[in-house]
């Protein structure tokens, strides 16, 4: 068992009247299977799976775009969309078993980060 | 230009070598690198169990988010660790937000049907969210 320390902090000085500024942080207990910061070159094909729809449990879920200029797409195993990382944008969300995950390139191929952990 | 900034910070001592990544982005409106989204909506709800409730609709079209950028952030203020919440988008299970648990997603609302929707377990639960989106214009035919 090991601990996962999320924290997310969103800022904004310049759109709204009132600014924004909070942070919000969480300490998860994490387990097997997990995966550590792992690089992969996504295609524009379908069906490239990341997170296999049969293995039980909650699995939290991080990914990075970490191309300059095209977006890739999130979707479930059934090729359901759910996301889309734009250029150099990351993302951070549990996935339960049953869905999966898959990711898929829009224009050109993109190097994706993206680790998960499993709920322990 | 509007600058929404957002940063996530990850440490995890599961593996062998210890983790810890940081990452941070600019919202920026749906194809661009140059413009931030400049609309946000927020809020405070109680779940409460039983019903699968739509938190965010993508079938809006004079809320304009159909395909554009939409960044979501949800968080589950519930403090009875049992309590957690389902999330379903495009009627597809996403996952889970136990007490205390958040998340944040470019949420791509491919089509009409893509609704963000919420169901609470075990008992009411409280969450927060965040919106920030692109494109919305108000009509009387809401």
């Amino acid at each position: 068992m090991g601990t996962l320390v999320p924290t997310l902090t969103l800022t904004d000085s310049t759109t709204f009247s009132d600014e924004i500024s909070f942070s919000v942080t969480d300490s998860l207990t994490t387990g097997t299977p997990s995966q550590g910061l792992t690089k992969v070159t996504i295609t524009t094909s379908d069906n490239q799976e990341l997170v296999d729809e049969a293995v039980s449990g909650v699995r939290y879920f991080f990914a990075k775009n970490t191309d300059a200029s095209n977006f890739v797409i999130l979707q479930t195993t059934a090729s359901v969309q759910y996301a889309r990382l734009s250029p150099g944008e990351w993302c951070f969300f549990p996935i339960n078993d049953g869905a999966g995950l898959e990711a898929r390139a829009d224009t050109a191929s993109i190097v994706l980060e993206y680790a998960y952990w499993a709920k322990g | 230009m509007a600058t929404t900034t957002a940063t996530v910070t990850l440490s995890s001592d599961l593996l062998s070598d210890a983790m810890s990544v940081t990452s941070s982005t600019t919202c920026m409106k749906a194809e661009t690198t140059s413009d931030g989204l400049d609309q946000c909506k927020m809020g405070y709800k109680e779940i409460p169990t039983g019903t699968n409730f739509d938190l965010l609709g993508a079938d809006n079209a004079a809320a304009g988010n159909l395909n554009k950028a939409n960044k979501v952030y949800i968080c589950n203020n519930s403090t009875d660790e049992t309590y957690y919440i389902v999330i379903t988008i495009d009627a597809i299970v996403i996952g889970r937000l136990y007490a205390g648990d958040w998340m944040f997603i470019p949420w791509g609302a491919e089509d009409a049907t893509a609704d963000i929707e919420i169901q609470a377990y075990t008992g009411t639960n409280k969450i927060t969210y965040m919106w920030f989106h692109e494109g919305e214009v108000l009509n009387t035919t809401l």
